[in-house]
């Protein structure tokens, strides 16, 4: 068999076994299905358009055929994905193709023409991109506008990971080899085609992968919120059911979890230690902080004393009734030789003073008087213990009695 | 605080790790910082660590403070049964605060570290409905916030005043009514989500929204 034959073999292969590889293709990651037909099975292993995968065991498409079918639908896939974008490339794929076929028919005009739309549409496509991208992180930096609930938070974060990664899935399923491949012979398409266009499509991926990772990461932080606001819900849930909170003791365990291990504030204490040398700054430190506060300033004024003894009389001391009724208590008693009432006395007292300033004069005179003086008396108390506070004696009156 | 006049910002950090404070970037910016590299971050550890101590954050890192190295003596356990006894007996109450808030604020989301609380708004629409009020009375009438205050206004303050001296709240000012709430929720989240995954106290994700986390 030539291998005209054998070729013509395969693609007849392929069309006829199109819906089973079709459908490998794009339910199946490439794998075949169980229910192919055994014949379909038999003759895609023979003529090498599926292999055995030696991993599983399980038959899928040869690497050269999923490459093909990659290869051919990327531009619809890419407007299935993006219309826009899709639409973009397409017209800058069809006006570099009229560009060098004008250039090649020599008809210079054409050709400037032509190349002046393709930098307009490379121009639009790029400020497209970069447009789209920058709305994302609009969105991001303004924490989603003016939303201020959690869940709309949410829902607008997963809204916008969904537009980032179709937007990135059309900016891979852009070919950029082929685009390229139009411009090698070319200084102004390459310019355009392999430069700038190349060039905003990799800041855009770069800006929509760093927009990716924030909105994963702020996904996962509200994400977080939301399930602590859940959390708290289900404790007081469970507190209203169950009247309370009990939980085991976990600082009873052997080994108690580091959560709860949390140190108690240290007490500060200080124990002074004179023989301790490190604190002698410390304790100059001190007592510099003492000597700091000077004494106010008084003026120091000298008064004279008199040593001049102008008046050499003799003065009278004039003894004041109530000391004198006071002794007359105990002259009293020493002249009757019996004892005397205080208050029987009190009549003695000058005039407006409170018995118990007297009777309490009468005590003090004779704790006044010195040994010689007091050896001729007795102090004796007329009273009763008190009926509550019976550890009290309540004296109602003082005898002086002679000794 | 921290800073001290010989500029000594590794004294001073411990001295607050050892008197039980918590440290964010709301409650010591500058000190939260320092801890946040990771070199100074190891000489704080490697000094508590000779006192039996040592530096610990949160999961997600936002708050620093000081926890027993080994439990190894009756006294050491003492106090972690100390501390465990106060932060379990602040759980059910603290939750229902945070529903609180949720509730009168409208808000899908509970406090986290950062948020600014405004008493006078609270309280507006605390006063506005019943069941907020009889929420309120509800936290404050048994256990460690417990106070025979009868107004919503003075029990909100009395509230508030305690979250204040537990360092979950600091004050704008020295009169100020609105409050910053700091990395200390990031502890008590972490206790809450360790209690509700111990102690099976969750009523389970659907399968919709385990898958929603994975996005």
């Amino acid at each position: 068999m030539s291998s005209h034959e054998a070729g013509v073999k395969i693609l007849k292969a392929l069309a006829k076994y199109s819906d089973y590889i079709m459908d490998a293709y794009e339910g199946n990651n490439g794998r075949l299905s169980g229910s192919i037909a055994p014949k379909a099975h038999d003759d895609l292993l023979r003529l090498r358009l599926a292999v055995m995968d030696s991993s599983d065991g399980k038959v899928r498409l040869n690497f050269t055929v999923m490459g093909l079918l990659d290869q051919s639908l990327r531009s619809s896939r890419l407007k299935m994905v993006n219309a826009n974008i899709g639409e973009a490339i397409e017209g800058i794929e069809f006006l570099a193709g009229e560009y060098i076929s004008s250039k090649q028919a020599g008809s210079e005009i054409d050709a400037e023409s032509y190349l002046r739309d393709l930098d307009g549409n490379v121009s639009t496509l790029c400020d497209n991109l970069v447009d789209q991208a920058r709305e994302i992180w609009r969105q991001i930096d303004s924490d989603f506008g003016s939303v201020s609930l959690l869940s709309s938070k949410i829902a607008l974060n997963k809204n916008a990971l969904i537009k980032v990664n179709k937007l990135l899935k059309s900016l891979e399923l852009i070919d950029l080899d082929s685009i390229s491949s139009l411009s090698s012979h070319d200084k102004q398409l390459r310019k355009l085609l392999q430069v700038k266009l190349p060039a905003s499509i990799e800041d855009c991926r770069k800006d929509l992968g760093d927009a990716i990772h924030r909105l994963n990461k702020i996904l996962f932080k509200l994400s977080k919120l939301e399930a602590r606001a859940k959390m708290v819900n289900e404790i007081v849930q469970h507190c209203e059911e169950n009247s309370g909170l009990k939980t085991e003791c976990y600082a009873d365990r052997i080994d108690v979890p580091r959560l709860f291990r949390a140190s108690l504030p240290m007490e500060p204490t200080g124990h002074i230690d004179p023989f301790n040398t490190t604190l002698e700054f410390d304790y100059a430190e001190i007592l510099n902080g003492l000597r700091k506060e000077e004494p106010p300033h008084e003026p120091q004024t000298v008064n004279h004393v008199p040593t001049d003894i102008e008046d050499n009389s003799e003065e009278t001391l004039v003894v004041a009734p109530f000391k004198t009724a006071v002794v007359d208590v105990f002259v009293a008693c020493l002249e009757r030789e019996e004892p005397v009432s205080g208050a029987d006395c009190f009549r003695w007292a000058p005039e407006g003073m409170d018995i118990n300033i007297w009777l309490y004069a009468l005590i003090a005179e004779f704790n006044a008087l010195n040994h010689d003086q007091r050896q001729h008396f007795n102090l004796e108390y007329i009273g009763e213990i008190d009926k509550v506070f019976n550890g009290n004696f309540r004296a109602e009156d003082v005898l002086i009695c002679p000794a | 605080m921290m800073k001290d006049s010989s500029g000594n910002l590794f004294t001073s950090i411990i001295e607050a790790l050892l008197s039980g404070r918590f440290i964010c970037q709301y409650s010591d910016e500058v000190a939260f910082e320092y801890l946040s590299k990771e070199a100074y971050r190891e000489n704080i550890d490697d000094y508590l660590s000779k006192i039996d101590r040592a530096l610990r954050c949160t999961d997600s890192e936002d708050v620093y403070y000081s926890a027993y190295l080994t439990v190894t003596s009756a006294d050491r356990r003492r106090d972690i049964k100390k501390q465990f006894s106060h932060t379990i007996n602040s759980l059910e109450p603290m939750s229902r605060w945070l529903k609180l808030v949720m509730s009168a604020l409208q808000r899908d989301s509970s406090i986290q570290p950062g948020d600014t609380i405004r008493q006078g708004e609270l309280l507006s629409a605390i006063e506005l409905t019943q069941t907020l009020m009889d929420d309120l009375s509800k936290i404050i009438r048994v256990g460690v916030f417990a106070t025979t205050k009868e107004a919503p206004k003075d029990q909100l303050t009395h509230f508030i005043n305690k979250l204040v001296d537990q360092g979950y709240l600091i004050a704008h000012g020295p009169k100020s009514s609105t409050y910053t709430a700091t990395g200390k929720w990031s502890y008590l989240y972490n206790v809450l989500e360790f209690v509700h995954t111990h102690e099976n106290l969750g009523l389970g994700d659907s399968d919709e929204e385990q898958e929603d986390m994975f996005l």
